[in-house]
């Protein structure tokens, strides 16, 4: 698990830029991409833990963003909670949403799990589709109040926004560092590599998988919460659908699976060539613009199947070997 | 209308049975499974719209260019990230996918599209069932193409090669089995499979880029049901699956009825772990 | 390769992307004479062909205002708009990708980089929900005739105004229709079964179908939602069938109409009547299913029987196919007037600033015979920021052809009542 030790330089250089970045780009589109790069960095770590470090590969991850969208939603509408308070309910009911779906599936391995996962979120947006009370197909709307911190919603500039998201990263990137040393981690660690063997040395997988997929889920919940006042309208395909999930797997992967630069690799990369692309040529409607897409992200996980991180930490493992 | 649940999942089976093959054998999960699916309607389309062939008489060429596809996509990607984390694989197969749909869209247009006036039209009726006859041959090709590449597997040399290698990879390369021959192979039959019944579908359901991705999710749910490498179990999950949409949207409700599926799934899953009949 | 040389090479690629962003998104430099319009639309995704059509009237209301034309449609005569000097309009098209958070972006990247005036779209109403909002952040107008919603003019919002009928308006309508009918064909009609797809749109116009028709006396044995992106909807219409409704109202898409007329006709299903809501519409849907297409009732926002009563409309038709070498579709159509009232009002308001051309657009007062749609004029609400003159109009489809039955004025043909069973054709 590399993070990086002993490159304390680059952690602080990397800090820094995250927080003056939004100075260096002042109009508010570019601050939406950056927005959304850190929003779907943070989406990618906690899928980490399932499938990097438990090497538990989940589909699913929509449905626990979206249960944190609606909870927080549905308290702001209904009750006038403010969505701090909707996000942290939001995760501890994705919790238990995560233990329903864990604990059975627990024994089940790599593909089928996955599957699982997978058939679990599609059902449950299927019975958001349907479901008077969470509005159904119509989806709900946050109330637009005036600019409020406790309301979490601001309307003059895009800067609040973007910097709670980014405390909201670090704490997540705390939480995993946290996690990284742990015991749990190592357990996880231990289980993805065998199960069978961790098993028979004592750890309680089925225990560990339930718990990394509860923390996993709070924190994509927490992202939803965000999400929900950020764009202020959500409904099933935007919250839960599949390709959120597919998304967040994909830049994961693609910026290296089981680190914690990962995510934000990954994200920063395939966010920013597709916004790129689409402005450029999207307007022409041919698809061209996610056609290059396309091909790019085949060349490049062709040349380099470890992920780019994967592919400097490798080589950075031979350097500082020999 | 256990008849049309029956029909529409003889050829989820199909789309299954290509998919477990890949995934079994290499394990690699396909993600542009769906669109070559696509791929496999539009050839079809175009044989039908520029050279007024039936899609019926054009399906053993829609067969043949999609084997040469599989193969192709073989040699030039799934090869390079065998090698690589098994989620690497993931990452091609959806750029692939996303090229794929929007490579359509670019050559094709997004509009959908439909065959007119195929050969095979209409519906029958047996005894005050009306059953529809696209959906009929669409069956009873999957059928007959299901039970083609059953036997080449058990039955043949190289079929059985190819599940010694899903069985133990390296087991298999100490016998000797050229296991880069046949991955390649393999490839392209999971491939031809899906293109098939992809041009089977084109007699009676529309056409246009994104058409591959419910087909594709439904058919990993398929694969999953069956157990990963099994072919009876795809065939058999395919059966069920078709079924219990139509059982499931009657009774339940139509909104529901995907749900219905997953939720058989995950039953099943649970009961035994590795599907109906996987390992 | 050095450890440091890749590290080297993957931040620099980095900052290589990052500044094309920063280029693409700096705000717009000094400005020409020249006016910029934002318009967004799902140019890929699942309705990209609606989109492209979307584009293609956007284009072409932006080549008419800028050019010559010798045609009697706004601007035509004139070259740019008048009161500015002749300034030309330039429509940016933005793809949403059928998605509300890239829409959102799309609109803030046109406003705040390109420095559009103004905005319209996006079709989905999904998607003009976020679009509109970021208009009425920034105080820009946001125009929209093609997402029909009736949520959207529900928000109290300033700067967003709608020309296009809401699917209120559609449940309305279909309840006028059904008491024609009735009278002249003493049909009986009294139990329903509203069939819709899983959608933003298909739901809130379920919504409204079934106010209207409780309101109006009839009898709704069931609401049946079906998922848009259905294999087969067997199942869906063996319920209708057990429900056994006198008619059947249809809120489906172009894919799922395909699929249901072939599944009634393999299943022989034969109610009085359907009457189904936009997917029948859609150019697709005759050149796919043929004759099994014929005696449908469908909506439309355009009616080609308008070219003998109104010269706009010939003109435009003609236009179009001079120009595309094919027949407007309702799509295109649709998407026309947000870009002619845009222009109107920024004529009239003699300014692009935006709170002169609020003023504007809340005058406006647009009689029917300059409209290619089949609207009783432009006028909003002063409050909701609706057309108030804004409907439908009912087709049948008749001889693989769309014709106006409804509303009576603008109505040629005759409608064919009950529906014809598929055997007997």
């Amino acid at each position: 698990m590399k993070i990086f030790k002993g490159q304390k330089g680059w952690a602080i250089f990397l800090l820094l830029f995250s927080l003056v970045v939004p100075f260096l780009f002042t109009s508010p589109f570019s601050r939406h991409i950056l927005i959304l790069i850190i929003l779907y960095s943070i989406l990618g770590e906690a899928w980490s833990i399932l499938g990097g470090y438990a090497g538990l590969l989940s589909f699913g991850q929509a449905a626990f963003f979206g249960i944190g969208a609606y909870t927080s939603t549905l308290m702001l509408l209904n009750w006038g909670v403010s969505p701090w308070i909707g996000m942290v309910v939001g995760g501890f009911l994705a919790i238990l949403v995560a233990i329903c779906l864990a604990y059975p599936c627990a024994k089940l391995q790599g593909h089928y799990f996955a599957i699982a996962s997978l058939a679990f979120a599609e059902s449950l947006k299927i019975i958001f589709l349907n479901w008077k009370f969470v509005g159904g197909a119509r989806g709900l709307d946050p109330p637009i109040v005036p600019t409020s911190f406790w309301y979490l919603e601001f309307h003059e500039t895009k800067l609040p926004y973007y910097y709670i998201i980014l405390g909201m990263f670090f704490c997540v990137t705390f939480i995993m560092h946290k996690l990284n040393r742990s015991r749990l981690g190592f357990y996880l660690r231990a289980l993805r590599e065998s199960n069978d063997a961790a098993e028979s040395l004592g750890v309680r997988t089925r225990n560990c998988k339930v718990i990394a997929t509860g923390i996993s889920g709070f924190i994509t919940a927490i992202a939803g919460t965000f999400y929900a006042q950020y764009i202020l309208y959500i409904d099933p395909p935007s919250v839960m659908h599949l390709r959120l999930s597919i998304e967040i797997v994909l830049m994961t992967m693609f910026g290296g699976v089981g680190t914690i630069i990962g995510p934000v690799i990954g994200a920063s990369f395939l966010i920013t060539l597709s916004e790129v692309f689409r402005v450029a040529l999207g307007g022409a409607g041919r698809g061209m613009d996610l056609m290059i897409y396309g091909i790019l992200i085949m060349i490049i996980s062709t040349l380099r199947p470890e992920g780019i991180w994967g592919f400097i930490a490798k080589k950075g493992k031979v350097w500082s070997l020999s | 209308m256990i008849i049309s649940g029956l029909m529409i999942g003889c050829v989820f089976s199909l789309i299954a049975i290509g998919l477990t093959i890949i995934w079994g054998v290499m394990n690699i999960i396909n993600f542009a499974h769906g669109e070559f699916l696509m791929i496999g309607m539009f050839i079809s389309f175009l044989f039908a719209t520029y050279w007024g062939i039936d899609p019926l008489f054009s399906l053993p060429v829609v067969a043949i260019i999609l084997f040469f596809l599989g193969l192709i996509t073989y040699r030039v990607l799934i090869k390079k990230v065998l090698k690589g984390p098994v989620l690497a694989q993931l990452v091609v197969t959806f750029g692939l996918s996303i090229f794929l749909v929007h490579l359509a869209v670019f050559l094709w247009t997004a509009d959908y599209k439909m065959i007119q006036n195929p050969i095979a039209t209409g519906k029958i009726s047996i005894s005050g069932i009306f059953i529809s006859i696209p959906e009929l041959v669409a069956s009873i090709g999957s059928l007959i193409i299901s039970a083609v590449v059953y036997w080449f597997i058990k039955k043949t040399k190289t079929g059985m090669a190819i599940e010694a290698i899903s069985m133990d990879k390296d087991a298999a390369a100490l016998m000797g089995i050229n296991t880069d021959r046949l991955y390649a192979l393999s490839f392209a039959v999971g491939i031809m499979c899906v293109g098939v019944a992809g041009g089977l579908l084109s007699n009676f359901y529309y056409i246009f880029p994104e058409v591959g991705f419910f087909f594709g999710v439904i058919a990993f749910a398929t694969v999953a049901l069956g157990g990963f490498g099994s072919i009876e179990g795809a065939m058999i999950a395919g059966i069920l699956v078709g079924l219990a949409e139509i059982l499931g949207g009657f009774f339940l409700a139509p909104a529901y009825k995907y749900a219905v599926v997953f939720a058989i799934y995950i039953g099943v899953v649970l009961i035994k772990p590795t599907g109906l009949k996987g390992w | 390769m050095g450890l440091l040389k890749k590290r080297r090479m993957v931040w620099v690629c980095l900052m290589v992307l990052v500044s094309f962003m920063l280029i693409l998104s700096a705000p717009a430099g000094a400005q020409e004479k020249i006016i910029k319009i934002g318009a967004i639309y799902p140019l890929t995704g699942n309705l990209a062909s609606t989109g492209m059509s979307s584009k293609r009237g956007v284009e072409l209301a932006e080549d008419v205002i800028n050019n010559y034309y010798d045609l009697d449609l706004p601007f035509a005569r004139s070259r740019g708009i008048p009161n500015l000097g002749n300034a030309k309009i330039k429509v940016i098209i933005g793809d949403s990708r059928g998605d509300p958070k890239v829409g959102m972006g799309e609109a803030e990247r046109m406003i705040k980089s390109e420095g559009c005036v103004g905005l319209v779209g996006a079709y989905q109403s999904s998607v003009t929900k976020t679009t509109s909002q970021v208009a009425e952040r920034y105080g820009v107008p946001y125009l929209n005739s093609d997402s029909s919603s009736y949520v959207l003019t529900q928000r109290g919002f300033k700067w967003y105004f709608r020309l296009c009928p809401s699917n209120e308006t559609w449940a309305q309508n279909l309840v006028s229709f059904l008491d024609v009918v009735k009278k002249e064909k003493g049909a009986k009609v009294k139990t329903l079964v509203i069939l819709y797809e899983d959608t933003e749109w298909g739901a809130s116009s379920s919504d409204m179908q079934k106010k209207y028709f409780t309101e109006a006396g009839y009898q709704i044995l069931d609401m049946i939602a079906y998922s848009a992106g259905a294999t087969d909807v067997n199942s869906e219409v063996l319920r209708v069938i057990k429900a056994n409704p006198d008619v059947l109202v249809m809120n489906n898409y172009v894919t799922d109409g395909i699929l249901y007329t072939k599944t009634f006709k393999n299943l022989n299903y034969n109610p009085q009547h359907f009457l189904t809501w936009c997917g029948c519409s859609e150019p697709a849907y005759i050149p796919t299913v043929g004759k099994d297409g014929n005696y449908f009732y469908s909506y439309s926002e355009f009616a080609p029987e308008l070219a003998d009563k109104r010269k706009v409309v010939k003109q435009l038709l003609d236009l179009h196919r001079q120009k595309y070498g094919e027949e407007i579709n309702e799509n295109t159509v649709r998407a026309i007037p947000a870009v002619f009232l845009m222009a109107d009002a920024i004529n009239r308001a003699r300014s692009t600033e935006p709170e002169k051309i609020y003023n504007a657009l809340m005058a406006t007062n647009i009689p029917a015979d300059q409209l290619i749609s089949p609207w009783n004029g432009i006028k909003f609400d002063p409050k909701s920021h609706q057309n108030i003159h804004a409907r439908y109009v009912i087709v049948q489809i008749l001889n693989q052809q769309y014709k106006t039955v409804w509303p009576p004025e603008l109505g040629s043909a005759k409608y064919v009542w009950p529906w014809p069973h598929w055997d007997k054709r």
